[in-house]
């Protein structure tokens, strides 16, 4: 879980937390109402006890008053207070006393005086208390006193004989035996304290003096007034003061408590009781909470966790409904696997998208480069050896322009079902876009035979649109380890390697590390070129054109060479395509017209006639004014037109067919002679060619190249020838360099060869020392049937 | 010997009455103001003196009280406690002035009581404590006790000068007494307020 508080622990606290808020206000409440109403019992009771208190006292006087009444009326007692004898009279008070059981007897006339009594040393205040009363006709209340350190409750009896003559008051004792009583009656506590000078004494008490309690009371306990609640000895106590003596407030008091324990052990019985009750409801709750949060979060995880899964890529693994719940939860579920399957299909496209080739089905650039990675990596037991073989279809733009993209399109289909078919045992062949394929062999390999399968591929002609069409196609071949370390180097490789076989026309190259090294520069190529013109690093180099009838040398194809200060020659296949492709080749075109009329124009001033030809790329063939400024290269250097001859590639030409033709109009116009360059390799037929205003046909060394050995060759080169001549053109052939080839060319109705038989190019200087050389050489004479030129000086 | 002083007291007030005697109205109020009957009033002075024996006085027993309850009577004069309740009754007396018992009797006791001092004497009933009375023994013949409007007329006074004295019972310390002069014939009217409530039915 990400966050401690989970959906579920959020609920079921919620729910406890609610649940613990109104427990605690329950108990609470609970707990405070009844606290105060047990309180409130106590002090009930309390006041009820001083109720019952003073009611007994009363009633105590009542009972006695009446006892007294009766002794008092006795005739001899009355006619013992006529007698006016003290000593009769005390005696008398003592009799009476002792029968009613009071403590002693006082006798007071009808003024208040003590005229005798039984109750020695009275203290001070009694008299004047009973004075009074007396007084007062004994109407008002006689209270009890402390008299001598003891408390008593003073009963009056009035003396007729018969209106009153004087009083008789009796003394009873607030005792210990007092106070039993009304404990037992109030089931309260009892302690009567006087406050006289020398402070507050415990009189009677139902504690015993060695009690606690006792002492604290007799220490100013009893000062308190009303109801209240102390700390005692054993714990708090709630009590009472009754003030017993109302003309003498707090000289006699008694003290009711009790302890509250007790009073409230109801009280902490029922909030234990509801604590208990409150704590086990609560974990119950607890229970029933997480039970119930786990059962609403439970689907929720569940589907948390799936959707993690979703998010992790496993689009596989369906979500299981939680039918349990049902439901909303239950839809989400659905939902979420609509989403899942969803998903998992679009990525499914994606991925297909992404891998594969949509146009063939096969797998792409990404793929191929994958597989590529597994296995150079595979290789962990020992040094593995993967091959990868790029296809590049040759000129297939014709085809498109042609034919159309859709037909483009079928054919490259079938080329990659063929590839896929005559590649069987590649680990993998993908299309890397365009016209290139490419096929990826991992452990031994048979370069040759897959080298021929490849041939074997576009050995027949492709069907579409119900005509055939044949396609050619160079293969480059990067090996790892020695190529590359990287997937991405050895693919790209193995793509310079099939560009050097395009351009090579050799149809098949292995790649070549001195010739890359040139490519991983080519960034800084650009500037370096442009140096190049400026430091007179390029030079022309000459290759002649030699006259299979004659013999004779009298036209050469001028080719430009760069001398690299620092890498040395620099092959023009390397710089050309560059200039090209960077559209400097305007400056170098340009640069070699002026310098080859110039050439010409020394030539000529020396007395050399050459025809020398010059290669005009495609993207100079297409740009404005070309032809204007080959006039004024010529015009400039003051040659004829004539001297300089213009050759397109055939490719060129069928690039773009009706501009082509305007531009080689306007070039016949001023006067030049044209060919046609590599003828063969393009898809042009001499139908077309013929209303081209060229006069010359360069067949390609692609034909040439083994042209004594091979029939087929020797046809398809005569039966060019034958039908070249018949359109009034002229024909080279190229890329003579064997004896033997150059032995059949004249037979098979070649005018002119050229190649590294007769002469490689050379610079300008050697040339015309060839030249001038083989001319004082070689007799100018008719050309014989079966007749080889000499070529054993051209060395 | 009353039946002779009578007939002496009887001519001498028609002889004073005749010569220079006036009537003395005396009217007595209770603390609170009304008129309270039954109260003792007497006039004392040098020269008057009870004389010879009165008729005989006699308190009754009715009704477990007595009958009257106040009486005032001259020094000397017997007194007669004759019993007319069914049960019985045993007068007593602690007073002083004539401390005495009568035992248990019923119907007319053996011989009357003589009150021979001055004084208030109360009388109470030994086993019937709610009986009380008082007898005013007073050491003069000019006396009477208010009628129900709460006024005594004394008749024929000569001119003296006087001792009134009023008295009811409750009065511990003896009766309250002003001087009174009589001058002529002209008739004297006094007010006295006594600071008593009177008595209920029952005896206090």
């Amino acid at each position: 879980m990400k966050s401690a508080w989970t959906l579920r622990t959020r609920i079921a606290a919620s729910f406890i937390a609610l649940f613990f808020v109104v427990q605690v206000a329950t108990v609470l409440v609970v707990s405070l109402a009844s606290y105060d109403s047990a309180k409130l019992k106590v002090a009930d009771e309390l006041t009820v006890a001083r109720r019952v208190f003073l009611r007994l006292l009363e009633q105590n006087a009542e009972q006695r008053g009446q006892a007294a009444k009766g002794l008092v009326a006795d005739f001899a007692f009355r006619e013992a207070v006529a007698s006016g004898d003290t000593s009769t009279l005390e005696s008398a008070l003592e009799n009476i006393s002792v029968r009613i059981g009071a403590k002693g007897a006082v006798f007071l006339d009808t003024r208040g005086d003590s005229v005798a009594g039984t109750l020695g040393g009275l203290g001070h205040d009694v008299p004047t208390t009973l004075a009074d009363f007396i007084q007062g006709n004994g109407k008002r209340p006689l209270q009890p006193v402390v008299v001598g350190g003891q408390a008593y409750q003073m009963v009056p009896a009035p003396v007729r004989s018969p209106v009153i003559v004087g009083w008789v008051v009796l003394f009873f004792p607030l005792d210990e035996a007092m106070a039993k009583e009304l404990q037992h009656l109030t089931n309260l506590n009892v302690t009567f304290i006087s406050n006289g000078e020398a402070g507050p004494r415990v009189i009677a008490s139902t504690y015993r003096a060695r009690d606690g309690n006792f002492s604290i009371l007799s220490h100013g306990g009893a000062r308190r007034q009303g109801t209240w609640t102390a700390e005692m000895d054993d714990g708090p106590h709630q009590g009472a003061v009754i003030d017993l003596n109302q003309q003498r407030p707090g000289s006699l008091i008694c003290v009711i408590e009790r302890p509250l324990v007790p009073a409230l052990k109801y009280f902490f019985d029922v909030r234990n009781l509801l604590l208990m009750l409150g704590l086990v409801a609560l974990a119950v709750l607890a229970l029933i909470s997480v039970l119930l949060a786990r059962g609403i979060t439970r689907p929720l995880e569940e589907l948390l966790v799936a959707m993690r899964g979703i998010t992790r890529g496993d689009y596989d693994t369906p979500l299981v409904t939680p039918k349990a719940v049902g439901g909303e939860l239950g839809a989400v579920a659905d939902g979420l696997n609509h989403l899942r399957e969803g998903i998992r299909d679009r990525e499914h496209r994606i991925l297909s998208l992404a891998y594969e080739d949509a146009l063939t089905g096969l797998p792409n650039r990404v793929r191929l480069i994958q597989s590529l990675q597994s296995a150079m990596v595979d290789g962990t037991g020992g040094p593995t050896t993967v091959f990868v073989f790029v296809v590049g279809l040759d000129r297939f733009r014709s085809v498109n322009d042609v034919l159309g993209y859709a037909a483009g399109d079928e054919i490259l289909v079938q080329v990659g079902s063929r590839l896929l078919g005559a590649l069987d045992g590649a680990s993998c062949v993908a299309r890397l876009g365009g016209d290139e394929f490419a096929a990826l062999f991992a452990g031994d390999c048979d370069v040759g035979a897959v080298t021929s399968g490849i041939a074997g591929v576009f050995e027949e002609s492709y069907q579409t649109r119900g005509q055939a069409v044949d396609v050619r196609a160079s293969v480059g071949l990067a090996q790892f380890p020695p190529h590359g370390p990287t997937s991405e180097q050895l693919l790209r490789q193995a793509d310079v390697a099939m560009h050097t076989a395009k351009t090579t026309r050799t149809g098949f190259a292995i790649f070549d590390a001195t010739t890359d090294e040139v490519r991983d520069d080519q960034l800084t190529l650009l500037s370096e070129l442009q140096r190049a013109v400026d430091r007179d690093e390029l030079e022309m180099f000459y290759q002649p054109k030699l006259n299979l009838a004659t013999g004779e040398v009298t036209g050469a194809e001028a080719l430009l060479r760069w001398r690299h200060p620092v890498r040395g020659r620099v092959p023009p296949g390397l710089f050309i395509p560059f200039a090209e492709r960077t559209g400097y080749i305007r400056v170098l075109t340009r640069w070699v017209l002026r310098d080859v009329a110039r050439q010409q124009a020394l030539w000529r001033a020396s007395g050399l006639s050459i025809q020398v030809a010059i290669n005009l790329s495609t993207r100079d063939f297409m740009s404005d004014g070309i032809a204007d400024f080959v006039s004024e290269a010529c015009s400039t250097a003051g040659i004829p037109a004539e001297c300089l001859r213009i050759e397109v590639t055939e490719s060129g030409v069928m690039d773009d067919p009706r501009r082509a033709r305007e531009t080689l109009a306007m070039l016949a116009e001023r006067g030049h002679p044209l060919s046609i360059d590599d003828y063969g390799t393009g898809y042009s037929s001499l139908a077309y060619l013929r209303d081209l205003p060229v006069d010359e046909l360069k067949i390609d060394r692609a034909f040439i190249s083994r042209v004594d050995a091979d029939r087929q060759l020797q046809t398809i080169v005569r039966s060019t020838a034958e039908l070249a001549h018949g359109l009034g053109l002229t024909v080279v052939a190229e890329g003579v360099e064997e004896l033997g080839e150059l032995a059949i060319l004249g037979e098979l109705g070649c005018d002119y060869a050229q190649g590294y038989l007769v002469s490689a190019p050379v610079a300008a200087a050697e040339f015309e020392a060839w030249v001038r050389r083989r001319a004082e050489t070689t007799p100018r004479v008719p050309r014989q049937d079966g007749d080889v030129p000499d070529l054993a000086r051209v060395g | 010997m009353a039946s002779r002083i009578l007939p002496l007291v009887v001519l001498a007030a028609a002889f004073i009455s005749r010569a220079l005697a006036a009537d003395i109205t005396v009217k007595v109020s209770d603390a609170a103001g009304h008129p309270l009957p039954e109260a003792v009033v007497y006039l004392r002075g040098a020269g008057v003196a009870a004389v010879g024996a009165p008729a005989q006085v006699t308190i009754d027993q009715k009704n477990k009280q007595f009958a009257p309850q106040i009486s005032v009577v001259s020094v000397g004069t017997a007194v007669a406690f004759p019993n007319s309740d069914q049960i019985r009754h045993s007068v007593y007396s602690f007073s002083p002035a004539k401390p005495f018992t009568i035992k248990l009797y019923a119907g007319k006791p053996p011989a009357p009581v003589v009150f021979d001092h001055e004084g208030i004497v109360v009388l109470g009933c030994n086993i019937h404590d709610a009986m009380a009375a008082w007898v005013a023994v007073v050491d003069t013949p000019i006396f009477g006790k208010t009628d129900s409007g709460g006024v005594l007329v004394l008749h024929g006074v000569r001119p003296a000068s006087y001792e009134l004295a009023a008295w009811y019972p409750g009065m511990e310390s003896g009766p309250q007494t002003q001087t009174m002069a009589v001058t002529g014939v002209d008739a004297v009217s006094r007010e006295v307020r006594l600071p008593v409530s009177p008595l209920g039915n029952a005896g206090q």
